[in-house]
């Protein structure tokens, strides 16, 4: 057994960890863009409070932001074969990476449904009132008028989220995905030296950190001039 | 395999047993980031030279590591050298295989002191500039402007952010299961060990958590209400 | 007796202030007066240390003090020689009406709550808010969270008390019951240096002005000196303008 921290481990392991870093890219992109799509389904379904829906909505939304990821992605890989079982579809070969994308898209759908919710609500009932008086549509009213105010409002909030998801895929390897974490304890195992690929992640993970919050705060600033 | 219900219950009742870890790891680390969080905040504010220097650096790194590498990381730091002790100390051998909680908790807390530090900075700065110079204007200190005027006001703000850390910590807490520590989640999975029932087991962990974050937020409103009657606006 | 003398202050590169002086005798009352972006308001925040000048120094009183190089000590011993009445008003958002009278008289000058309460009744009777003890700032009126500012600041019988612009966030209805409360405060003889676009308050109760511009004092002397005869062409261009803007109000 050597050295507790070995700095030059850190950039021979660098490349080793750095060539997972599409899984971390994939879970985030497939999230973020699921999710979106998913959240505006549901924000739609409590804005408009659809019967039963709506109800359904509340409840999931609060049990998702009321539990660990962690869980919520072993729920998924359990369960959703079961209940997929059951509509005759047989899901038992899949690979683990598409449970993690299903728990991501599934978890930020909620997130991002509160977001889009709270800004769609956060726009004047007059602008609504006013897209009407020159004969919009109720569509038309939402997707030309009230949706891109918005989406100014959501925009931080978004930003944040994004970099949370991005965060949160750290867990993606408890379910046995080969990720950058996955990488590090792998190279760990065989060589006894876990804590050097720690750091890369880290190192990696802060950088990424750094450069989404960065870029959205430019784009922020590009978008509202004021 | 399928899904019985039943053994839900079974699993709750063993993962409620270990209801005071969660607490444990999720409490200490909310008072640790408020002491430790609070002050940074406020030498961020007043421009306190080396302090702020340092946080301003390090507070933006440090937020961009995720809480399961400080698990990981802090893990790693305190068992590799107690391993090499072991042999020769009675003490480091018996640390090294006692409950690893006080890791959970010191990892949780050092992760909450740099959010809290966050909440606590833009809760100094929801305060408008005229409030601290009101304060000077008739010749309060900045200990007094600071206790008597400027924290009362970004509580307001702060509280409610404060309960949504707390619900990220309580479910933050979770992740020290990767190094073994038997929390709600830990027990409900050594009550799946026996029966396999892995599905019902995490949905009664689950249950346990969404409680807990409800009562919380719960919480948060009755808070947010009471300091909305008192400045009577 | 308050000396000025000296006093510069830049932003990066913008000089806002190049070296001014005045003095204002114990019980005068000194408008200031200029158009925008002259430096009035960062003059006053100077000497109130609300900004740090690059130079020049002060005399209250006994007390002397340069601004580059002023303690933490000089700078509190400054503060609690004067106050200030802020253009937004800056009432404690989480203290009532008679909390914020009390607050500096209590926590900064340690006097017993039971004087101070019974000051801070006093001063807000005197300006007109009897009813109002209880009141947070946020169930108040422009009008009347700047009156309890005024009484805030009088209570702490300061050495001299800074006016920034008090009126202008007012709506024109409620500027008269603030100026009334400052026209007693001048009858009662407390040193006043004010910062104001209110020409009729500058005419009536100043007993000197001053009119600044680009950063400098660039004239001075009695209202009747400056309203009637302006030596230099900028206070002429000044007051032509200001005067047709609000020729109501003289």
């Amino acid at each position: 057994m050597g050295k507790l921290f070995d700095a030059a481990l850190v950039f021979d392991y660098m490349p080793a960890i750095l060539s997972r870093i599409h899984i971390t890219f994939l879970i985030v992109a497939v999230a973020v863009a699921g999710g979106t799509f998913l959240g505006l389904l549901l924000a739609l379904a409590r804005l408009r409070r659809v019967p039963v829906l709506n109800a359904a909505a509340v409840f999931y939304i609060s049990f998702v932001r009321g539990t660990p990821v962690i869980i919520q992605m072993f729920i998924v890989y359990y369960g959703f074969p079961l209940l997929l079982g059951l509509a005759g579809i047989d899901i038992n070969r899949w690979g683990r990476l598409n449970f993690v994308l299903v728990s991501y898209v599934l978890n930020n759908a909620a997130f991002m449904a509160e977001i889009i919710r709270s800004a769609v609500a956060s726009v004047p009932a007059g602008q609504t009132e006013a897209a009407w008086s020159v004969g919009l549509s109720g569509f038309q009213t939402l997707r030309r008028i009230v949706l891109p105010q918005a989406f100014l409002t959501a925009f931080p909030a978004f930003g944040a989220r994004v970099v949370n998801a991005m965060q949160d895929t750290s867990l993606a390897f408890t379910l046995g995905v080969l990720d950058m974490l996955g990488q590090a304890q792998a190279i760990g195992i065989r060589t006894y030296h876990v804590l050097e690929g720690y750091v890369v992640v880290a190192l990696v993970f802060i950088a990424a950190s750094l450069l989404l919050e960065k870029s959205f705060s430019w784009m922020g600033k590009k978008l509202l001039p004021n | 395999m399928t899904f019985d219900a039943a053994y839900i219950l079974v699993s709750l009742k063993v993962a409620i047993r270990f209801l005071h870890v969660t607490l444990l790891l999720s409490v200490i680390p909310l008072a640790v980031g408020i002491a430790v969080g609070t002050p940074i905040a406020v030498c961020r504010k007043f421009r306190v030279r080396a302090v702020s220097q340092a946080a301003n650096i390090l507070i933006p790194v440090l937020k961009g590591i995720p809480l399961v590498l400080y698990v990981l990381i802090l893990n790693f730091l305190i068992l590799k050298p107690l391993d090499r002790l072991a042999p020769y100390y009675a003490w480091a051998d018996r640390l090294r295989v006692m409950d690893k909680i006080y890791i959970g908790i010191a990892a949780m807390s050092a992760w909450a002191a740099v959010t809290i530090s966050e909440t606590m900075r833009s809760a100094l700065n929801s305060v408008p500039a005229g409030q601290y110079e009101a304060c000077f204007s008739v010749g309060l200190t900045r200990t007094q402007a600071l206790r008597r005027i400027i924290m009362p006001q970004a509580l307001k703000f702060a509280v409610p952010v404060l309960c949504n850390n707390f619900i990220g910590l309580i479910k933050g807490s979770s992740i020290v299961y990767v190094i073994g520590i038997l929390d709600i989640l830990g027990g409900a999975m050594t009550s799946a060990q026996i029966n396999y029932r892995f599905l019902e087991a995490y949905i009664a962990a689950a249950l346990i958590y969404w409680m807990l974050c409800l009562t919380v937020e719960r919480v948060s409103w009755r808070l947010e209400k009471r300091f909305k009657l008192k400045t009577g606006g | 007796m308050i000396q000025v003398r000296g006093v510069r202050k830049s932003f990066g590169k913008n000089e806002v202030l190049r070296g001014v002086g005045f003095d204002v005798k114990k019980g005068g009352v000194v408008v200031i007066l200029g158009p925008s972006g002259s430096g009035k308001t960062t003059l006053l925040r100077c000497i109130n240390f609300l900004e740090n000048a690059d130079d020049g120094e002060m005399t209250i009183g006994d007390l002397s003090v340069r601004f580059k190089h002023a303690t933490k000590k000089e700078i509190l011993r400054v503060r609690r020689r004067t106050a200030m009445v802020f253009q937004s008003y800056n009432l404690f958002n989480n203290k009532n009406a008679i909390e914020n009278v009390m607050e500096g008289l209590v926590t900064a000058r340690k006097i017993p709550v039971a004087e101070a309460y019974e000051t801070a009744k006093r001063q807000l009777d005197k300006v007109g808010l009897s009813g109002k003890y209880d009141a947070y700032p946020s169930q108040l009126s422009g009008g009347q969270q700047q009156r309890v500012a005024i009484a805030r600041a009088v209570s702490l019988n300061p050495e001299v008390i800074l006016f920034d612009e008090p009126t202008s966030a007012l709506d024109p209805e409620l500027v008269g019951e603030v100026l009334a409360v400052m026209r007693a405060v001048a009858r009662e003889g407390i040193t006043m240096l004010v910062v104001t676009h209110e020409m009729s308050f500058a005419h009536d109760i100043a007993d000197h002005v001053l009119f600044m511009d680009g950063g400098l004092v660039v004239e001075e002397g009695t209202p009747r000196e400056i309203f009637t005869r302006p030596k230099e062409p900028r206070t002429r261009q000044f007051l032509d303008r200001i005067l047709l803007k609000y020729d109501y109000s003289i």
